[in-house]
């Protein structure tokens, strides 16, 4: 074997060591650690009349699909408070997460029911999932857990009914809410003399969003895209609610898109990325942003004002980011059309799948997790503003949902204020449960409509003309005869 | 009482010969040899398949699916956003595939005149190919921020970005590079030309190793320089592997999703919308499995003619059509080949004329510097007067061709490396951009802290493995089927193994998630041991049918005439031979099961059952991205993969050097 052989050798024998020492490295590093096996240091104690009702049930199982809570605390706090009720009632309770925006979620729990081998129980997004697994008869009725919820923990959030009864029936379990609205950098404002109280329309956040922006200071006022996203949709669909415009009526089934009102709200919106005049406020790339953009660029500190979620709140908080002690809220704007902010919140719901194997054990999963220490325990792992309360008595069962961090009773207010809200042109806010308006979103018509105004010129009329078309096509679709 | 009386020794023997006359000599072999793959073929991708055709034909109304006939096909047809997904990708495919096979030869021709650190250089090379392509839209995208990405900042400062605004190449500066539907086709090229780089440069290398250096000494004898020589002796030594994989990479561009759907969801607008990306919306989405699969199947002719023009060239010597195919194939096969480039010219023109005009000039630049570096590498080594390869002057040029190769493979997996070592704070608030300051191993400590690591890690190894044994297994057997045994159906096997190719995966599926579901397999880890094998098994099989094809018949035929069975004879004498090309297949196979993202992310739920590619994905939640962890969780997926190609990357140019790239 000469040299150049030998050093060959070693150097393969080296990188081949080298790479089953990294595969056992990482292997004993993590010890096959599970999510799981998180350990249980809290003991969160199962209500006895659970246990009892539990009683009937041991050795039963139910598998539980948990959505992603963005921060793994929530996640974690959610398997260990199934763990506990396992362990507590003999039962066994098999848990998976799913991650509400991987855009699949509908198609393949529709396939695993028709396949009859699906959990049982699952929560989500209600207004984003629940209209459209009832409307192709994934669901089961849950009208019973409902009455025994609300007999228990008072009325569940105003929204609740909007989100999930259909035909008279519950299809979902309130769960827990979460609030979203408008974020703002008050030290900017502040810095130009301007209260957050003055940004009532969406008109004002537009001036002031331009007056506040910088770019030789890489500040930008605006920040929302109309890109494909779900915050693209939320966007574009809030500002045709603003303006008196919507998808479809209050029933949710009938399409009326096409109105004056949409196109005077597009046009509004288009100006604000054709009109040179609003350019500075644009951050570079905002019209390529996915749901992650405006995240990003928030935290990043460029950003003057934004609408998301509270989870984007609470990433700031949990990242220690300095824009946290910057930001002021706002729960909503008005538009023409409003005299009032049409933000309501959103939130979660257990739904029970036909065919799941042990529907009456699944049943009892929502009335522990829904309130007393489980949801205390949960709020408090999942950062700020994450979990709330979806029931009266249970917002009032502890001072940390209303007092825990200062967003907390702006989100309480907005959750509960009084619904519906009339618009000048009739409508009510929120709407009724729509699969039509679910298939909109999940098929970005409104996102579209915005690229081909924005890069193809079509006219707003005519690109309010074509979403209208394929608005009425997804709701053909979902069964809903227009 | 009835007897049964046995058949004579002379019926049976008349029976076993019209069996042989009608199945063919080696039916029995060659049936036993193929049938693990074809039943999984036909099984995961023939019933979906015809399933997906079918279903094109069906809409859903409610919770029923209904049989509509034609007006899927009929809506399509006037629908602007499909014929706008057809038309990208058709820009997408063309300008991919002209940048990969042009820098893939670059790559492959400085590879193979380096004559030290050629192992490290390839290892590196191929780095692009052994990143999960979640790693590598997250990094691109990263890179690509207008406001805080590496890109413009590093074009701000070398001045290079406002000179290409001078230049017309773009249109504004700082460039918003996936925010302008101009720059976003562009962009997700170059990101689609980096992941495949390394197929057509490993390819190309191989079939540089098999030519005679004789040829090349012949011809500088003869006073031929460097581009007399390329084009003479190198290019036609590389017309078949350049052909086939060409053809290959074409049609997994054209069904590609992944990288697209990861970097921009098909915007701005509909801007990158692919036709992948619009079946996907409509099928999955809309749960309108029938406009997402008539959409599939609209486009079926294109796959079709290339599948066809593919099996022309891996199954030479073929009857029937194929046969006919090779005599016109012959007769005008020059012709063909300029018309359809110029064909693709036209359309490219007419589709974007902006576009193929700076493509042009980029790839102009890039032909004539490569020129230049062996124009340059030529003349030192004449130069200095030490034969053909061995001035070390005369590698300075190639060197420096090899320096920017890198740079443009390595740099976006420096600012991965940076990310991993960056706190949340510097990553959220954009500070040390370039260079960490501290340096800090929270995002390590965080991912293992968080996450299940380790037991995605052991799923995606016991899955890697199982399925890559599974794979080669299969593969050598109906490679050597198919090529040395010789029974009927063999050639409908092989063009039906290549079919696999027509539809793309994120369209199967959906029926393949109720084949599996009847079979109790889905949230399984045998849903991905028994898919991964499938889905690689097509190209696994034209690798070893190269290499086998290249082993004299002899081999076996003696050791049979000494009274070996075939199987035998197949065990003992063929498989210690193609050693090096199963290990080719198996680097091949265990690549693409280690960094399987789409099938994992239908089939599996269960937290305890992920896979490194799903773990990675299930940590991004909604608009909230943990950047440091997830780069900190790339590199930790990259490395026994890096090692495993550092270690055995010879045997895989060595794999295809003696069978695959001879054809």
């Amino acid at each position: 074997m000469d040299g150049h052989d030998r050093s060959t050798l070693s150097r393969r024998r080296l990188l081949a060591s080298g790479a089953w020492v990294a595969g056992a490295a990482a292997l004993s590093a993590c010890g096959g650690g599970s999510s799981n096996s998180s350990s249980l240091s809290k003991s969160v104690k199962v209500p006895a009349s659970l246990v009892d009702e539990a009683k009937k049930l041991k050795q039963k199982s139910v598998r539980v699909l948990s959505q992603k809570m963005y921060t793994p605390e929530a996640d974690k706090s959610v398997a260990t408070a199934l763990q506990n009720f396992a362990k507590q009632t003999g039962t066994t309770l098999k848990n998976a997460t799913v991650d509400p925006d991987a855009g699949n979620f509908v198609a393949k729990q529709d396939a695993a029911v028709r396949a009859k081998d699906v959990q049982d129980l699952a929560f989500v997004a209600a207004s984003r999932f629940v209209p459209q697994l009832q409307q192709l008869g994934d669901l089961e009725d849950v009208s019973d857990v409902v009455a025994e919820m609300e007999q228990q923990y008072g009325p569940a959030a105003g929204i609740a009914a909007n989100y999930l009864k259909i035909d008279g029936k519950w299809w979902g379990v309130p769960f827990y809410t979460i609030g979203s609205g408008w974020f703002v950098r008050k030290d900017w404002l502040t810095e130009k003399g301007i209260k957050v109280s003055d940004i009532v329309s969406y008109e004002n956040a537009r001036d002031i969003a331009l007056e506040i922006s910088d770019p030789s200071k890489n500040r930008y006022g605006w920040g929302i895209t109309v890109n494909r996203g779900g915050d693209g949709n939320g966007a574009i669909g809030a500002v045709i609610n603003a303006w008196g415009g919507s998808i479809c009526a209050d029933d949710g089934r009938k399409v009326i898109f096409n109105s004056p009102e949409t196109i005077d709200a597009v046009t509004w919106l288009a100006d604000i990325y054709q009109n040179k005049k609003y350019k500075k406020m644009l951050p570079p790339g905002v019209l390529s942003w996915t749901d992650t953009g405006n995240n990003e660029a928030w935290l990043a500190g460029v950003l003057g004002l934004t609408a998301n979620q509270d989870s984007l709140y609470a990433q700031s908080k949990s990242t220690k980011s300095p824009i946290y002690g910057k930001t002021a809220t706002l729960r909503g704007l008005t538009g023409p059309g409003t005299p009032a902010p049409l933000s309501f919140g959103d939130l979660t719901a257990f739904v029970i799948f036909k065919g799941a194997k042990n529907p009456d054990l699944a049943k009892l999963i929502p009335k522990y997790l829904a309130g007393g220490d489980a949801l205390l325990d949960l709020a408090k792992d999942s950062g700020a503003g994450i979990v709330l309360p979806a029931y009266e008595k249970v917002w009032k069962s502890q001072s940390y949902y209303l007092h825990g961090d200062p967003i907390f009773k702006t989100s309480y207010d907005m959750l509960n204020a009084k619904v519906p809200v009339t618009l000048k042109t009739g409508l009510h806010f929120p709407q009724g449960p729509s699969a039509g308006v679910n298939a909109v979103n999940q098929s970005y018509v409104l996102t579209d409509m915005m690229g081909e105004i924005l890069q193809k010129g079509t006219s707003v009329k005519q690109a309010v003309s074509n979403a209208n078309k394929r608005i009425v096509q997804a709701f053909e679709q979902q069964g809903l005869k227009q | 009482m009835t007897l049964l009386k046995a058949p004579s020794p002379a019926v049976l023997r008349g029976r076993g010969t019209r069996r042989r006359s009608f199945f063919g000599k080696d039916w029995r072999e060659g049936y036993l040899f193929v049938a693990p793959m074809v039943l999984l073929v036909v099984g995961l991708i023939g019933i979906p398949f015809v399933d997906a055709i079918r279903l094109s034909f069906t809409a859903r109304h409610g919770s029923a699916n209904v049989w509509v006939g034609f007006s899927n096909y009929s809506s399509l047809w006037h629908d602007s956003f499909f014929r706008t997904a057809v038309k990208n990708t058709v820009v997408f495919t063309a300008f991919s595939e002209i940048f990969k096979v042009t820098l893939g030869l670059i790559a492959a021709l400085l590879l193979h005149n380096l004559r030290r650190g050629r192992g490290l250089a390839t290892a590196l090379v191929l780095l692009p190919w052994v990143i999960p392509t979640v790693v590598t839209a997250v990094s691109w995208r990263s890179i690509f921020d207008p406001l805080f990405g590496g890109l413009n900042s590093v074009l701000s400062t070398t001045h290079i970005g406002p000179l290409l605004k001078d230049l017309h190449l773009i249109d504004q500066w700082p460039a918003t590079w996936l925010g302008e539907p101009k720059l976003a086709m562009p962009a997700v090229i170059v990101v689609n030309v980096w992941k495949g780089i390394p197929f057509f440069a490993i390819n190309f290398l191989a079939a540089l190793k098999a030519i005679d250096s004789q040829q090349y000494e012949a011809a500088a004898v003869d006073g031929a320089d460097a581009w007399q020589r390329f084009r003479n002796v190198t290019m036609p030594s590389l017309r078949y592997v350049m052909l086939v994989s060409v053809l290959l990479s074409t049609m997994w561009t054209f069904n590609n999703f992944d990288v697209v759907w990861l970097l921009t969801q098909g915007g701005p607008g509909s801007s990158t919308a692919l036709y992948t990306l619009y079946a996907y919306q409509e099928a999955i989405q809309q749960l309108q499995n029938g406009l997402g699969s008539a959409a599939a199947v609209m486009l079926l002719p294109i796959s079709a003619v290339l599948i066809f023009v593919l099996a022309r060239y891996m199954m030479p010597g073929g009857q029937g059509p194929i046969r006919a195919a090779d005599r016109f194939f012959d007769k005008y096969g020059r012709v063909l080949l300029w018309s359809f480039l110029a064909a693709v010219a036209v359309l490219l023109f007419w589709f974007d004329r902006d576009l193929l005009i700076k493509s042009a000039i980029v790839l102009a630049v890039l032909i004539l510097a490569a020129m230049l570096l062996a124009r340059a590498s030529d003349g030192l080594t004449r130069w200095r007067g030490k034969g053909l390869r061995g001035s070390r002057w005369g590698r300075v040029p190639l060197w420096i061709g090899m320096a920017l190769l890198l740079f443009f493979i390595l740099a976006p997996l420096y600012w991965v490396i940076i990310t991993a070592f960056k706190s949340d704070l510097q990553i959220t608030a954009r500070m040390s951009l370039l260079w960490p300051k501290p340096w800090t191993f929270s995002q390590f400590t965080g991912l293992l802290d968080n996450n299940p690591f380790g037991l995605w890690f052991r799923n995606t190894l016991l899955i890697s493995l199982v399925s890559t044994v599974v794979s080669v297994a299969l593969a050598g057997l109906a490679a050597y089927a198919l090529t040395r045994l010789r029974f009927r159906g063999g050639r409908t096997i092989t063009w039906s193994v290549l079919l696999t190719y027509m539809m793309p995966g994120s369209l199967l599926f959906i029926p393949l998630y109720a084949i599996l579901s009847r079979l109790h397999t889905i949230n399984t880890l045998w849903a991905l041991i028994i898919t991964y094998p499938t889905f690689t098994l097509p190209f696994a099989c034209w690798f070893l049918m190269g290499y086998f094809r290249g082993l004299p018949m002899e081999l076996e035929e003696a050791a049979m005439t000494d009274g070996a069975t075939r199987i035998r004879a197949f065990r003992v004498i063929i498989l210690p031979m193609v050693k090096p090309a199963l290990l080719a297949v198996a680097l091949f196979t265990l690549t693409n099961a280690w960094n399987e993202f789409l099938l994992a992310f239908v089939f599996i739920t269960d937290n305890d059952l992920k896979t490194l590619p799903l773990g990675l994905q299930s940590m991004i939640v909604g608009d909230v991205v943990p950047w440091g962890q997830l780069s900190a969780a790339s590199i930790l997926i990259s490395v026994p993969v890096v090692l495993a190609y550092g270690y055995a990357q010879r045997f895989l140019v060595e794999g295809l050097t003696v069978g695959a790239v001879k054809g």
